[in-house]
């Protein structure tokens, strides 16, 4: 092949697959199917970017449950936080230990409620979760809270208001 | 001083449920229980001590000054397996016939009670009357609060757990008794066949979400990778069209909540797609091109960078297929595949849907059991007819799903289903069986307020705020009238002493029936005093009275 058939060919891939990665999308934070974070804290961003988008209320996929965390099962609330903001800590050491660290995420709780616009006011402004990470086999996984114990957080601009029809 | 404890009870037509007697012990309280009938209420007397009879169900017996160490209570059983010693039960007809039955020693539990209590003693008898084994359907129940007293599972005995002595698993109740069993199943058979119709309802979602599964992947069965890389960019498209219609306002055919949870849905899947299509189109780059450039930051390296556009055609098939759940003898992998009723099975499912040609999806469509036909709009004024494919949960139940209110309804008898109750009604149901008042809620025509009394009177209503305990069959719901919506679960089994509850429901957020277990209480296990979550009460299914065999059980003993 000519170089410059060669030149072509791969245009022609990169506009094909460019049109496709940016054909009518909804912006969000995109399916992950593998864990290739090189930090903890980009590990409990993505889970708080799900979980603010909703992914975690309406169904955390199983891939990522195994992926990202070290749980036995999923979150599973019919109702929700809700918060204005979240901010992501930095990761600290737990004890002498390289491979376990904690991250404090702090949200500004606004209410909470559910997808058919049911809505309760917060009863604490200042919520926070403290994530615990432990690394295995070289990726970071998220140890702690328990599914059970972890209701999930939606960020305002994610829910409406007065859903119901 | 040596006292006698005796327990009696009085029959009382359908008033109340099945009541317990306690023995109030320092720090502990044994718990006796015997439901061998509806309408049946135990009180207990120890003589020279405060009379407790006619107190309500659920609250606590215990009498005041009474106090038993658990060296006691193991004298006590040991002195009762000898023989030295018996704890008698006291059965009173209301005609004054009673007779006497002997509590054998693997009914007694220590139940925590964190009060102490005067010292009582169990001593011999002095008329020696016929050992009599309880009825069947006496059982002995441990329970970790004061109030938490009330009808345990039928025939279950719990081991004692005071970790002061050694002990050894209860044997079970006898259950030699034919009539006593007759009563049991007749007196239960309304909630076991609600929980039996529960468990046959759930393994059908799955076996039809499995049948789904395998009409869908069957279109697939010999697509080549080429034909394989097209249908999933185009099922990445339409995905992507179909997440954009869920937030389309004019689309009102869908509960806001499944709305919402249809569209992370398509999201999901359509990233899934791209990322599947991704895999087979970098297998097949050309020899000798350079490496399909991405940034790092978009989320599709995640995949490349492992290698994937250096992967054999063969191998990225088999990765994709795994990936889909498409199986088949060219897939390599230990990974064990989605639940075809899972969110991943959903997923897997649009994905390879929303691939197929037009013609091709139709005639998969007519075979489905979970497609939920939908008239999506997509501007200007046009619809677009569309398959909703799901899992058995639809809110609002709609032609092919359920909801929680639907699910419970299908399941109540014949006689009693007449229409489909609301988390409200089953509520204000409750309302009125326990006290005869018709709750001013909600707008009720007065067709609906009368179904709704009438259908009352199938269920007792159970309280656990005041020490009524679940038991299987049961409908456990939670509804606050402050909110608008509720929840309706079907119970499996209740765990008193952990104040969790195992069981079925249609859940929205899951988007299929599924078995959870529930907490009724947020407070630590290892606090002093537990409370109920507000907004959770039950109904029970009103048992079958034999009165037959009553009248059987009654001539036996001779009175």
């Amino acid at each position: 092949m000519t170089p410059k058939a060669r030149f072509l060919c791969a245009l022609i891939v990169i506009i094909h697959s460019a049109s496709a990665v940016f054909a009518v999308e909804i912006n969000h934070e995109r399916l992950r199917m593998a864990n290739t974070f090189q930090s903890p804290k980009e590990v409990v961003q993505y889970y708080c970017s799900r979980d603010a988008q909703g992914f975690v209320w309406s169904g955390l996929l199983d891939l990522e449950r195994s992926a990202f965390t070290l749980w036995k099962s999923v979150p599973q609330f019919e109702t929700f936080y809700i918060a204005r903001k979240y901010d992501v800590g930095q990761p600290e050491r737990i004890g002498h230990d390289n491979n376990h660290v904690q991250i404090e995420v702090k949200y500004d709780l606004i209410g909470s409620g559910d997808m058919n616009g049911a809505r309760a006011p917060a009863s604490q402004k200042n919520y926070s979760v403290v994530f615990e990470l432990m690394r295995i086999g070289g990726v970071w996984k998220i140890q702690s809270p328990e599914p059970g114990s972890l209701p999930p957080v939606l960020l305002e601009s994610q829910v409406k208001a007065g859903q119901k029809e | 001083m040596r006292r006698r404890l005796t327990f009696s009870h009085r029959k009382i037509p359908y008033t109340s449920p099945h009541f317990l007697g306690v023995i109030g012990l320092s720090g502990m309280s044994i718990l006796i229980l015997c439901g061998d009938a509806p309408g049946l209420s135990y009180t207990h007397k120890v003589e020279g001590q405060v009379s407790l009879a006619g107190a309500k169900p659920g609250r606590d017996l215990a009498p005041e000054g009474i106090k038993i160490t658990a060296e006691q209570i193991k004298e006590v059983r040991n002195a009762i397996s000898k023989g030295e010693s018996v704890i008698q039960l006291n059965v009173r007809e209301h005609d004054g016939k009673s007779f006497k039955i002997d509590v054998k020693t693997e009914q007694i539990v220590p139940l925590n009670s964190g009060n102490s209590r005067n010292k009582l003693r169990v001593e011999k008898p002095a008329v020696s009357n016929p050992s009599k084994p309880l009825p069947a359907s006496c059982s002995i129940y441990q329970a970790t609060d004061l109030l938490a007293q009330g009808i345990p599972v039928r025939n279950r005995t719990v081991p004692l757990n005071t970790g002061a002595e050694s002990r050894s698993p209860a044997s079970p109740p006898s259950t030699t008794d034919p009539l006593s069993l007759i009563q049991d199943i007749a007196s239960n058979v309304p909630a076991s066949e609600l929980l039996r119709g529960a468990e046959l309802a759930h393994a059908s979602n799955e076996h039809h979400s499995q049948d789904d599964q395998k009409h869908v992947a069957e279109a697939y069965r010999s697509s080549s990778p080429s034909e394989l890389q097209a249908r999933l960019e185009q099922a990445h498209e339409s995905l992507n069209e179909a997440a954009n219609a869920m937030d389309s306002p004019t689309l009102t055919a869908l509960d806001p909540g499944d709305k919402a949870r249809f569209k992370n849905m398509y999201l999901n899947a359509a990233d899934k797609a791209q990322i599947a299509a991704q895999t087979l189109r970098a297998s097949r780059t050309p020899a000798g091109l350079p490496a399909l450039a991405v940034p790092s930051e978009n989320p599709l390296t995640q995949f490349l960078s492992q290698g994937a556009q250096n992967t054999s055609l063969p191998n990225a098939l088999s990765t994709v297929k795994n990936m889909l759940g498409l199986g088949g003898s060219d897939v390599k992998s230990d990974s064990i595949p989605a639940k075809a009723n899972s969110n991943d099975g959903l997923v897997n499912r649009q994905i390879l849907f929303h691939g197929l040609p037009q013609d091709q999806a139709n005639q998969v469509a007519a075979k489905l059991h979970f497609a939920e036909p939908l008239q999506v709009p997509f501007g200007e004024g046009k619809t677009q007819a569309i398959k909703l494919l799901h899992n058995g949960y639809l809110f609002g139940s709609l032609k092919t799903g359920m909801d929680c209110s639907s699910f419970v309804s299908s399941l109540l008898p014949a006689d009693v289903r007449k229409t489909k109750f609301t988390t409200l009604d089953f509520r204000v149901m409750w309302l009125y069986a326990r006290t005869g008042t018709f709750p001013q809620e909600g707008q009720y025509s007065r067709e609906r307020r009368e179904l709704i009394k009438q259908t009352s009177s199938a269920f007792i209503p159970i309280n656990l705020e005041m020490g009524d305990h679940l038991g299987p069959g049961d409908i456990l719901v939670y509804r606050m009238p402050s909110v608008l919506d509720g929840h309706v679960f079907i119970v499996k089994q209740y765990h008193p002493e952990s104040l969790t509850v195992d069981t079925i429901e249609a859940s929205q957020s899951a988007g299929t029936l599924r078995e959870r277990t529930v907490q009724l209480s947020v407070d630590p296990i290892t606090a002093p005093v537990r409370f109920f979550r507000p907004g959770y009460f039950a109904l029970r299914l009103k048992p079958v009275d034999n009165r037959a065999c009553m009248y059987k059980e009654t001539k036996k003993v001779g009175l």
